[in-house]
């Protein structure tokens, strides 16, 4: 019977083992490595840019949260800088990763990912010479790790103004993953830009409980249409953008891309989408790397940067009033003037 | 704000009652082919990764079909694609069969196998054929029963469904006909409780239980099928979210009984989509993360109540050694 027992267990934790390496070794998401390095670009110039190498939770090419760091290493790349990337990689595989991009002699490693906290914090103490940053939004840094902010909640202001004029019923819907600080001040921002459009505007938030379960919060959207007469959508975290989206084409409302161009997927529902220029980020973090004074500083780009800014879907520009364009070009124009704060409600 | 007499108007029970059907069907189809495989002794737990796989295929068939533009065929993608759902699930079977029935190894790490086969597999697919996320198909229109969908409150909730849904309760119909009252039924249920037994009267243990693997496979994969090409019209990587191991866990909160199963998938969506529409209207002082459990919990309870005395098949999990 004990030996019954103890082959069960070996099985079990076989398993465990096999389930940790495939996630390492599943051939859709290779943590492909791929160098850029730009030897021509050396010749030429005196000095060429600091090398950056670049690690991602999910495939370089989601059209939204990956795809934004990854444009920006493009940047880099095309500035005669060494990069490198590894794509889909889990938090238990990123200290690893990160250590195999220290030991390879880039001068900069970008992990972005919340979930990569301890990992880059572990990794940085052991590699001194190395400059770290993180996609933390909460200001933890190090002497070597600088934090970056994402405040989607400016843009997410100037998308409620769009919402003030295009909804009908002035009842907005907010989806989020879970309702976590970033999610909810998007929300609220949403709101705010709204109202000084139309007074009246109200704002239905739901947690979907899940950040890529699109069935569910497909149905959470619906529901929102059901009770509240929702009929403009923003989506926090990429299951839910996508189940608000397929919602929207169903009940005829308008939805938003979330950190990236998604009017490509939806052109007839997709009335604007939040994007995420990264390249001030990275282009800072190369500056004061190459200029030996990066300090772990906390970057804080949005909208006045340049980093933030709302697109609006070509498709649907003829159904936005020109004085919709014109409150939302005076609303940008008055943050990057430093005249307007959109208001941070995080919970 | 809104009260809690919001919930009781009638448009709001009928929108209810529909989401809770449409959130039902993926998981009741998965759960009543695990209960097949399950009574023919085999535990099958990579219904996520058969799911993801039907749901992949059904896609892929349906955009080819779509996209083919041939007149007469277009109007058939979806069913092509559920086909093609059920086709997929069956090859996933047979991989199980193969594994856990003809080379008897361990039949919880086969199952787990079988999951992480079906993520990875389809986000490689996915990725190579479409690269990002544009692709889309035409989901099922409903299809109303003239006369009876205009009725109030039953006419949308009954008259005014998907075919899909009409389809999974005549599966459910037909699952108890063909496990009760055929002989291929009781084979199976045969081989699940006492292999050496029926052996012993002249049934083929190996073809049948490959013949319960297969089936209920393809039942897993046409839940997932259901979940791309009736629904979303979408394919995402790892959309099933989860609902393959929710299948898994209501086969035995079931019971191994396909009517047990359908309460359960059906009150798991019914309390999924109300506790939406709580946090919709907004009703005060309960917290997201409580109503976010409801589902999980309610099913729990009620489906602990009641019909103690069916329990799991006698053989399950246990490979079977001719002597």
């Amino acid at each position: 019977m004990h030996t019954r027992i103890s082959q069960r267990l070996i099985l079990v934790l076989l398993t465990i083992l096999l389930v940790g390496c495939a996630q390492v070794a599943t051939p859709a998401t290779p943590p492909a490595v791929e160098e850029q390095a730009a030897a021509q670009a050396d010749a030429q110039e005196v000095e060429s840019p600091p090398s950056i190498a670049l690690v991602l939770i999910g495939p370089k090419d989601d059209n939204s949260w990956a795809e934004a760091a990854y444009n920006a290493l493009q940047v880099q790349a095309e500035r005669g800088a060494r990069t490198a990337y590894s794509e889909s990689v889990a938090d238990a595989d990123v200290a690893r990763v990160m250590r195999g991009y220290a030991e390879d002699g880039f001068d900069i490693i970008i992990a972005h990912s919340f979930s990569y906290q301890d990992a880059v914090f572990e990794v940085a103490e052991e590699y001194p010479n190395v400059n770290f940053a993180w996609a933390g939004g909460i200001n933890r840094t190090a002497p070597n790790v600088a934090d970056y902010d994402q405040p989607f909640y400016e843009p997410s202001y100037l998308v409620g103004i769009l919402a003030g004029h295009l909804s009908q019923t002035g009842s907005l819907g907010a989806l989020y993953g879970f309702n976590i600080p970033v999610c909810h001040a998007m929300g609220e921002a949403m709101l705010a830009g709204a109202k000084t459009v139309n007074p009246d505007a109200t704002l239905t938030t739901t947690a979907v409980g899940s950040w890529g379960d699109v069935s569910a919060a497909k149905e959470a959207a619906l529901a929102q249409v059901d009770t509240a007469g929702v009929d403009f959508f923003l989506g926090c975290g990429e299951g839910p953008t996508l189940g608000s989206i397929e919602a929207a084409r169903e009940a005829g409302a308008y939805a938003t891309g979330y950190v990236g161009d998604m009017s490509r997927l939806a052109p007839d529902v997709v009335l604007s989408s939040i994007v995420w220029n990264m390249t001030p980020i990275f282009q800072a973090i190369s500056d004061a790397t190459a200029a030996g004074a990066f300090d772990g500083p906390f970057y804080r780009f949005g909208v006045a940067e340049g980093a933030l800014d709302v697109v609006i879907n070509p498709n649907l520009a003829d159904r936005v009033p020109a004085e919709a364009i014109e409150a939302l070009e005076a609303a940008r124009q008055a943050i990057v003037a430093g005249d307007l704060e959109v208001p941070f409600i995080p919970e | 704000m809104a009260d809690w007499s919001s919930l009781l108007t009638l448009a709001f029970l009928t929108t209810l009652l529909i989401s809770g059907i449409r959130l039902a069907i993926p998981i009741f189809l998965a759960a009543l082919g695990e209960i097949i495989t399950e009574r023919g002794g085999v535990l099958n737990l990579g219904l996520e990764g058969i799911m993801l796989v039907g749901a992949l295929a059904g896609f892929m068939t349906a955009y080819a079909v779509e996209q083919s533009a041939t007149p007469w065929l277009v109007g058939l993608a979806p069913w092509l694609g559920l086909a093609a759902g059920l086709l997929a699930g069956a090859l996933m079977g047979l991989i199980m069969a193969v594994f856990a029935v003809s080379l008897q190894t361990d039949q919880v790490v086969t199952g787990i196998m079988l999951v992480i086969l079906g993520q990875g597999i389809t986000t490689y697919v996915y990725r190579q054929q479409f690269g990002s996320l544009t692709a889309r198909v035409t989901t099922m229109p409903s299809m109303p029963i003239p006369g009876f969908a205009e009725l109030p409150l039953v006419g949308p909730i009954f008259f005014n469904l998907d075919p899909v849904t009409y389809g999974s309760l005549f599966l459910l119909l037909a699952s108890l006909f063909f496990l009760y009252q055929t002989t291929w039924g009781l084979n199976i249920r045969a081989v699940g409780e006492h292999p050496g037994a029926a052996e012993t009267s002249g049934v083929n243990v190996a073809v049948v239980r490959y013949a319960a693997v297969l089936l209920g496979a393809a039942l897993t994969g046409l839940g997932g099928a259901v979940l791309t090409v009736a629904q979303l019209g979408i394919f995402n990587e790892g959309i099933t979210a989860g609902r393959g191991w929710i299948a898994v866990a209501l086969v035995i909160f079931a019971r191994w009984r396909p009517e047990r199963a359908f309460a359960g998938a059906f009150l798991f969506g019914i309390a999924t989509a109300l506790q939406f529409r709580i946090q919709a209207l907004n009703l005060g002082a309960i917290p997201y993360e409580l109503l976010l459990m409801l589902p999980y919990v309610l099913t729990l309870l009620v489906l602990l109540r009641g019909d103690s005395r069916s329990t799991a098949p006698a053989a399950l999990g246990k490979a079977y050694v001719k002597e």
